[in-house]
């Protein structure tokens, strides 16, 4: 059981001091009338509390029996989630109850109601309903209901919890280029037309064998005596894409909700859902001290799907990111040349930095890394005294980020430093420029 | 006719019969000392039934009333005159100008009950003024009534020191002082004050146990949202289904089984009085620590600690497996839509 003890309201209080006092000016006088004053208020008082405390005296989650359902376990962050509770009283006997089902603040109710405030008679069932609307992508807990018995003349209260905690996956969207991803037909003219025969990782097909062709190509298994078969592989016309999301401490700078993970969030949906579109493979690496989620390379919708629930599983580690430990990482994850994208606003980027970059370069791929510039995480002072103010405390930060910045880029690595507002248009152009192999030299 | 209007109408009999009494024992020919009581009687009338509303108009007149009441007193006594007299008409008065705060919506029960029993202690005092034989009849029906006041108030101070010195006191003039139809009256005043807290409520303003669940009202949303939301018929029909909160009057009559303990107690305690008056203080004293004992021991007892809530976004570990259906009911499995 779990209950609280009985909390006095101040109207209770209120009654209990009154009429404690007027005994006072009783007692003085030994009037009858002004004893009974005291005596009538502070016996109702004190009756009500206590027959309170007997009708209530095992509240607790054993008074009910209830069921959660129609509940939405994941919500896109511009779609409306469903959320229903069934609940029913196994005692009999009427009860002034109030039913509250705790949300979080993202959490926008836009039809029906987490709260009911009901006379609650016999086993007649009471069900909870409400939609809401999520503003903030990430994990959210609903719950657990909390339920109120409230004194019917509102002396006192008791409360009791469910535990029934339900938690409510909201992702972000991929862009508008999302749509494309579906071509028709099976792969698509746009990925006919990008795709053909050559040196990459992925099977196309078989065909026999000639003269020039590589043996170690056979298909020993399909081939026989008459024929022998060699298997085609198509040429990756762009490289995959590995998105590297530092989801360390520091990338909680910003304004709440709108933060540099949230924008790194962001940016990387965009890039995402553009890369699928265009048919090329895309991973997911988000990465602290140590690796939280790596998502394989994917493609199409499916994919799209996959990368949209892991976008919404990120969340902030209270540990520094560790940009060595993750290149190795994802070193050791990719196959194909890959270009490594990293969000980041690079504040705890230290130690073997230089080796870590050098040894992806070796192996094909590249890394770019997306910093926002910190000046534009917050929003512009209006009063001048605290945009000085900032601008002092900011400096010596900025320093730090510049003096990294150069570091990456002695290690041959690609940094763009961007204003955070224009984050969409950044990540768009860096696409395009990284098909065209922008980075490679 | 609202509750409030109910409480006024009962309440405000039991001073007005004193006041009409003692007015009519020392004289309706005094015009200043009548005036000074109908000033008082008709300013808390009309602020007590909301005809004059403006908080800077009410808290002047009452400033004023306090002025004239006490400045010709503390400087008068036991001179006498027209300013005087008026004085002692507001003292009599003096009930009406309190006297809304047991009424009143945002009176809380102690303000309602503390001015309902400073109003009755008043009207005790005027009806044991009736009883002084003056000493030095003649002068104004001011000073007779100031002076049978004084009386009072320095009697039952001897008494009370008498009694609490451990001797015998020869006289207790508030003690005393029965008045059938005032206690019948006073009687209908505090069942206009309970009637106040009779009316099913909620203690529905009261912070919760954790601080942010403080705040338990659902926004209207900012955003209004058509139809075309793509949820699911289920999800629709078990908004459909909801149930609706239902007003507190659905609950009467509560309290009521409180109400009928408080009245026997009430008879017993007055049956008492007639019967061992000594027996009945007594009695009186132990029941209220007894009920302060009990209802200490009800609020300090704490049935199992509930622990912390959480609907913040969920952490940095990922180990735990959400949506288990746990202790007292199920979950269906989870739909997406």
């Amino acid at each position: 059981m779990a209950s609280s003890r009985i909390v006095l309201s101040r109207l209770g209080g209120s009654a209990m001091v009154g009429s404690l006092s007027v005994l006072l000016i009783g007692l003085v006088t030994l009037n009858l009338l002004l004893l009974i004053v005291p005596l009538a208020v502070l016996a109702l008082t004190a009756t009500e509390l206590l027959a309170f405390d007997w009708a209530t005296r095992d509240f607790g989650p054993s008074w009910f029996r209830w069921q959660r359902f129609e509940n939405s376990s994941e919500v896109r962050i511009d779609s409306v989630g469903s959320m229903a509770l069934d609940l029913e009283r196994v005692r009999p006997g009427g009860a002034y109850l109030e039913v509250f089902d705790p949300h979080p603040d993202a959490f926008e109710v836009v039809r029906g109601s987490p709260r009911l405030l009901t006379w609650w008679s016999g086993s007649t069932p009471v069900r909870l309903a409400y939609f809401y609307r999520p503003r903030q992508r990430g994990r959210f807990r609903l719950g657990p209901t909390i339920i109120v018995a409230h004194d019917p003349l509102g002396f006192a209260f008791r409360v009791t919890k469910l535990e029934n905690r339900w938690e409510v996956l909201v992702t972000p969207t991929l862009s508008v280029e999302e749509a494309m991803a579906v071509p028709p037909g099976p792969g698509g003219p746009a990925e006919a037309y990008r795709r053909r025969v050559g040196p990459g990782t992925e099977f196309r097909s078989l065909r026999e064998y000639q003269p020039s062709d590589d043996a170690r190509k056979i298909a020993w298994r399909r081939s026989g005596l008459e024929k022998i078969y060699v298997r085609e592989h198509e040429e990756e016309a762009h490289p995959d894409l590995l998105l590297l999301l530092d989801t360390g401490w520091e990338m909680r700078l910003g304004v709440p909700g709108d933060e540099a993970l949230e924008q790194g969030v962001e940016a990387a949906t965009i890039l995402a859902g553009q890369a699928v579109a265009e048919s090329d493979r895309v991973a997911l690496l988000t990465f602290a001290d140590r690796m939280v989620e790596y998502v394989p390379p994917q493609r199409g919708p499916r994919g799209a799907e996959v990368l949209t629930e892991a976008f919404g599983r990120v969340s902030l580690a209270p540990a520094a990111f560790d940009l060595p430990a993750a290149l190795a990482a994802a070193q050791e994850r990719l196959a194909a040349p890959t270009v490594v994208i990293l969000f980041s606003t690079l504040l705890t980027v230290g130690g073997p930095i230089e080796g870590a970059i050098a040894a992806l370069r070796t192996r094909g791929h590249r890394l770019v890394a997306l910093c926002p510039e910190l000046a534009t995480l917050f929003p512009p002072e209006e009063d001048a005294l605290a945009a000085r103010t900032m601008q002092f405390a900011r400096v010596p930060v900025e320093h730090e980020v510049d003096q990294r910045v150069q570091r990456l880029r002695d290690a041959r690595a690609v940094v763009v430093q961007y204003p955070a507002p224009q984050l969409g248009a950044i990540a768009a152009d860096l696409l395009a420029w990284i098909a065209t192999g922008g980075g490679s030299a | 006719m609202s509750d409030r209007l109910w409480t006024a109408a009962l309440v405000y009999p039991a001073p007005l019969y004193v006041g009409l009494l003692v007015l009519g024992h020392f004289g309706w020919g005094d015009v200043a000392f009548s005036l000074g009581f109908f000033l008082a009687l008709g300013f808390g009338s009309v602020t007590g039934f909301g005809l004059l509303r403006r908080p800077s108009w009410v808290w002047v007149g009452r400033l004023f009333f306090v002025l004239a009441g006490v400045a010709p007193i503390g400087y008068g006594y036991p001179l006498s005159g027209y300013l005087f007299d008026l004085a002692c008409g507001i003292t009599l008065g003096a009930p009406f100008l309190w006297l809304e705060y047991a009424w009143h919506d945002r009176s809380s029960p102690a303000t309602k009950v503390i001015a309902l029993e400073a109003a009755l202690f008043f009207g005790v005092l005027g009806l044991a003024t009736l009883s002084v034989v003056p000493s030095s009849p003649g002068g104004s029906a001011g000073r007779q009534f100031l002076n049978a006041l004084a009386h009072v108030i320095a009697g039952q101070l001897q008494g009370l020191a008498a009694v609490l010195s451990g001797g015998t006191a020869t006289s207790m003039p508030l003690e005393s002082t029965l008045d059938v139809v005032f206690v019948c009256l006073g009687g209908l005043a505090l069942a206009g004050v309970v009637l106040s807290w009779i009316s099913p409520r909620t203690a529905l303003e009261e912070s919760l146990p954790w601080s942010w669940v403080g705040t338990r009202a659902s926004p209207k949303p900012s955003v209004p949202i058509s139809e075309e939301l793509g949820l699911r018929p289920g999800q629709r029909a078990a908004l459909a289904t909801r149930t609706l909160p239902t007003p507190p009057s659905a609950a009467w009559p509560p309290g009521l089984g409180s109400v009928v303990v408080a009245s026997l107690l009430v008879v017993g305690f007055v049956s008492l009085t007639v019967v061992a008056p000594t027996v009945a203080l007594l009695s009186l004293v132990i029941g209220a620590a007894v009920a302060l004992v009990a209802v200490a021991l009800v609020l300090s007892r704490q049935l199992t600690r509930l622990g912390g809530l959480s609907a913040e976004p969920a952490g940095y570990d990922t180990a735990t497996g959400p949506n288990r259906a746990e202790e007292g009911g199920t979950t269906r499995p989870n739909l997406q839509r």
